[in-house]
C-alpha cells in the first residue's frame, strides 16, 4: 500500500492548466477532425488534467510550472521556422523519407499525409477516431485529439513495405506548444520504419509538446518507432504512443531521452491478436536538472504472445529517472511469455531513478519475469581503467557508455546512419553529463 | 650506475582506514633487464605489494618509499603510474561490460601516447598496430569486437592481460599470479609472450605460487615474501628448493 498524500498546490497547478485549456477549447479548429477534436474535449472534461501524488502514474511528475503555461496564448514563434533550418542538412538518413512536423503542406504522393485529407476521402475513419476520443483513458491523448495541429496519417495496404525509413524531425522551439500527432494504419502484412526526432534549442521561453502514436498493426504487420529526445528546451515534452496489435503483429519501439527537461513518454501496447510481439526498449541519459518518465503498460490480451521490455537510465548532476512498467496478462492469455527489466545507473549523490515494476496477471500457464537494479559505478571497473592508465572523466565516460551501450545494439534499424547518429548523440550527451 | 626501475624501501602498508598492515618493511630493488619472482605462503602480502604498486584504493602506504626510475612513484594516481610505464596483470582480470576490447585497447594507447606527447592514434592505425601485438599471445582478432573479458575463460583473461601489456609495453611489469587456473597451452603461451615483451631496459615482477611458470620465465631473482618482508633471496635454485621443502623451513629459520 502506498500512502498518497494530497499537495494543494499540485492540485492548484493541475487546476489552473486546466482551466487555460478548458478555455480555449471553444476555438478548437472547424475542420473535417471536428467531431474527434468534440468527442476529446469532452473526454478530457471529463478525465481532467492528471494531478501528481493523488494519480500513481503521475506521482513523480514535477508539473509545478505548468501553470505558466495557457492554450490560448499567442505562439511564440513562426511556424514557418520548421521548414527554414538554418543547417544544410538536418537529416540523418539521406535515404529517408523526410518530414518536418509541422510543415505547411505535405508532399503529395508520399506515405505520410495529412489526416484531414484522407478523412475527406473516406469519412468512414472519422468515425473510428471518434470512437477512439470516447474510450480514451488517458487525459493527454485526448488533449493531443482536441488541439492536434496537423495531424499526420501513415496508411499501408496489404503487404506494403516501405524500403526505407520515414524520418520525422519535431522542432519545437518555434511554437510554444505544440500537439503533433501521428495515426498508423497498417494493413496485414505491411512493414515501416519510423525514426522520429524532438529537437528544440531554445531557453528563453518554456514549451509544452504532448504528441501522440496511435498505431493500429493488422496481421503480420512489423512497426518500428525509434524515438530520440534531444532537446535543450526548458520545458515539458510529453508523449503518449498508444499500440493495437494484431496476430503475427510485431510492434518494436526505442525510446531515448537526452537531458530531456521533463520527458515523459507513455507506452500502451495492446497485444490482441495471437503470437504479436512487442519490444519495448528505453534508454535515458540525463544530467543537470532533467528528468525522464519511461511509462509502459504492456497488455497481453490473447494467448501465445510475446513481450520484451528493457529500459535503462544513466543519471548524474541532480536529474531524475523513472520507469514504471506494468504487464497485464488476462485470463485468457495462456501461454504469456513477458519480460521487463529496468536498470539504473547513478553518477552523482543528488541523481534519483525510481524503477516501478508491476505485474497483474491473471492467467496460469505464463513466463513472466521483472526485475530493477539502482547502482552506481563499479569502483572496481574504475580502477582496472585507471591501472591501464585511462583518467577518472574519460574511465566514467567509457563505464557509462558500456552500460549504455546494449541499448543503442538494441535499436532496430535498416539504417547504419541512423544507429550512428543515436550513437554520437547518446556520448555526447554523456560527456557533457559528466563534465557536469 | 644507472638509475633502477623500481626502488622500495622499507615499505609499510596497511588495509585503508585502520585496516591490518600487511606490508612491514620491505625493501627490493629491480634494476633494468631484471627478472624478480616473490613467492611466499598465502596470505604473506603478494597481491598486497602488486596492488600497492599500481595504487589501488584499499590499500595505503604508512611509511617508506618507492622510487620508480628515480621519481616518488607513491606521489602518483593509478593512472598516471600506468601512463609513466608502470603494468599490473591483474590476478583476476576484470570484466568490463559493454565496453569494447579494441576501444579499451586505443584509449589507454592513447592516453600513454597523449602524455608522452606523442600522436594518438585513430581507429584505423590502431587496428593495423594491433594486428602486430595479437601474435605475441596468438589471440584471434574477433577478441578484439568483444566487450574487455566478458565472457573470456580465465586462461583468455591472462592472455588479454599480457596483450594489453604488449599494447602499452610498460617499463615496469608486474604481474600478479597469471599462471592461476592456466592449463599448460594458455601457461606457455603467456610465458611466450612476456618473454617475448622482455628486454634489457625493462623490469618485471612476477608473484606466484609455483614453480612451474618459471620453468618458461627464467627469473635472475626468488625473493620469498612471508609476513610482510622479504625473508629470503636467491637464484632459480630458490624456487626448486622451495617446491621440494615448502615454506616451513624458512619461516622457522627467519622466525616470522
Amino acid at each position: 500500500m502506498t500512502m498518497t498524500i494530497s499537495k494543494p498546490s499540485d492540485t492548484k497547478t493541475a487546476s489552473i492548466f486546466e482551466a487555460s485549456l478548458t478555455a480555449p477549447f471553444s476555438q478548437l479548429p472547424n475542420d473535417v477532425l471536428m467531431a474527434m477534436r468534440d468527442a476529446a474535449k469532452e473526454r478530457f472534461t471529463t478525465l481532467g488534467f492528471p494531478v501528481p501524488r493523488k494519480e500513481e502514474a503521475w506521482k513523480y511528475m514535477d508539473i509545478k510550472s505548468l501553470s505558466q503555461f495557457s492554450i490560448d496564448e499567442k505562439s511564440s514563434g513562426d511556424s514557418s521556422a520548421l521548414l527554414n533550418m538554418t543547417d544544410s542538412s538536418p537529416w540523418v538518413e539521406a535515404n529517408a523519407l523526410q518530414y518536418v512536423i509541422l510543415p505547411s503542406e505535405l508532399e503529395a504522393g508520399g506515405p505520410l499525409r495529412a489526416l484531414t485529407d484522407v478523412i475527406v476521402e473516406n469519412p468512414e475513419r472519422l468515425a473510428r477516431l471518434v470512437h477512439a476520443a470516447h474510450q480514451q483513458d488517458d487525459a493527454l491523448s485526448c488533449l493531443n485529439m482536441a488541439f492536434a495541429d496537423m495531424p499526420l496519417s501513415l496508411a499501408l495496404s496489404e503487404n506494403e513495405a516501405l524500403d526505407a525509413p520515414i524520418e520525422m524531425l519535431i522542432r519545437h522551439d518555434a511554437k510554444q506548444r505544440l500537439f503533433p500527432a501521428i495515426y498508423i494504419d497498417m494493413e496485414a502484412h505491411s512493414s515501416a520504419e519510423l525514426f522520429i526526432r524532438i529537437e528544440g534549442n531554445s531557453t528563453k521561453t518554456a514549451h509544452y509538446l504532448q504528441g501522440l502514436i496511435m498505431g493500429r498493426l493488422g496481421e503480420g504487420s512489423k512497426l518500428t518507432i525509434n524515438i530520440l529526445s534531444n532537446s535543450k528546451c526548458d520545458g515539458f515534452i510529453f508523449l503518449n504512443s498508444e499500440m493495437d496489435i494484431a496476430a503475427n503483429a510485431q510492434l518494436h519501439i526505442s525510446s531515448i531521452a537526452l537531458s530531456a527537461d521533463n520527458f515523459r513518454h507513455r507506452m500502451d501496447a495492446r497485444l490482441n491478436g495471437e503470437g504479436s510481439d512487442a519490444t519495448l526498449n528505453g534508454l535515458s541519459i540525463l544530467g543537470g536538472q532533467t528528468r525522464s518518465h519511461q511509462h509502459v503498460r504492456l497488455d497481453h490480451k490473447v494467448p501465445k504472445c510475446t513481450s520484451s521490455q528493457k529500459f535503462k537510465a544513466a543519471v548524474g548532476g541532480e536529474a531524475f529517472s523513472e520507469f514504471d512498467g506494468t504487464i497485464y496478462v488476462r485470463k485468457d492469455a495462456q501461454q504469456t511469455n513477458a519480460q521487463q527489466l529496468s536498470r539504473n545507473l547513478l553518477l552523482s549523490k543528488k541523481a534519483k531513478a525510481f524503477a516501478r515494476p508491476w505485474l497483474q496477471i491473471d492467467a496460469d500457464d505464463v513466463k513472466c519475469s521483472h526485475g530493477a537494479t539502482v547502482g552506481q559505478l563499479s569502483e572496481t571497473e574504475l580502477f582496472y581503467l585507471s591501472s591501464r592508465g585511462i583518467d577518472d572523466d574519460t574511465a566514467k565516460a567509457m563505464l557509462t557508455e558500456g552500460f549504455c551501450n546494449d541499448q543503442v545494439q538494441a535499436i532496430q534499424t535498416q539504417s547504419d546512419a541512423i544507429r550512428k547518429y543515436i550513437r554520437g548523440r547518446s556520448r555526447c550527451a554523456l560527456a557533457s553529463m559528466i563534465k557536469g | 650506475m644507472t638509475t633502477p626501475i623500481l626502488q622500495i624501501t622499507n615499505l609499510h602498508a596497511r588495509v585503508v582506514d585502520g585496516g591490518p598492515e600487511i606490508l612491514k618493511g620491505l625493501t627490493l630493488t629491480l634494476n633494468a633487464g631484471e627478472i624478480h619472482a616473490i613467492m611466499g605462503p598465502n596470505g604473506s602480502g603478494k597481491s598486497t605489494l602488486s596492488k600497492v604498486l599500481s595504487g589501488h584504493p584499499n590499500f595505503e602506504v604508512t611509511s617508506g618509499e618507492v622510487l620508480f626510475k628515480g621519481e616518488n612513484l607513491l606521489d602518483m594516481e593509478p593512472d598516471e603510474r600506468a601512463r609513466a610505464g608502470v603494468f599490473l596483470a591483474f590476478q583476476y582480470p576484470v570484466e568490463v561490460p559493454g565496453v569494447n576490447n579494441a576501444e579499451f585497447l586505443r584509449m589507454a594507447l592513447n592516453s600513454k601516447r597523449r602524455a608522452h606527447k606523442e600522436e594518438e592514434l585513430d581507429e584505423k592505425a590502431f587496428a593495423e598496430f594491433l594486428k602486430t601485438k595479437l601474435p605475441i599471445v596468438e589471440m584471434r582478432d574477433d577478441y578484439m569486437e568483444r566487450a574487455v573479458n566478458e565472457g573470456f575463460s580465465g586462461g583468455e583473461k591472462k592472455r588479454n592481460e599480457i596483450l594489453q601489456m604488449a599494447v602499452l609495453d610498460p617499463a615496469l611489469a608486474i604481474l600478479d599470479e597469471t599462471d592461476s587456473g592456466l592449463d599448460i597451452d594458455a601457461l606457455r603461451i603467456v610465458a611466450n609472450g612476456v618473454n617475448t615483451l622482455m628486454n634489457k631496459d625493462k623490469a618485471m615482477i612476477i608473484v606466484t605460487h609455483y614453480q612451474r611458470l618459471l620453468d618458461y620465465i627464467t627469473p635472475h631473482h626468488v625473493h620469498v615474501l612471508a609476513n610482510g618482508r622479504l625473508i629470503k633471496s636467491g637464484d632459480k635454485s630458490l624456487a626448486l628448493e622451495l617446491e621440494e621443502r615448502g615454506y616451513d623451513w624458512l619461516l622457522e629459520e627467519a622466525s616470522v
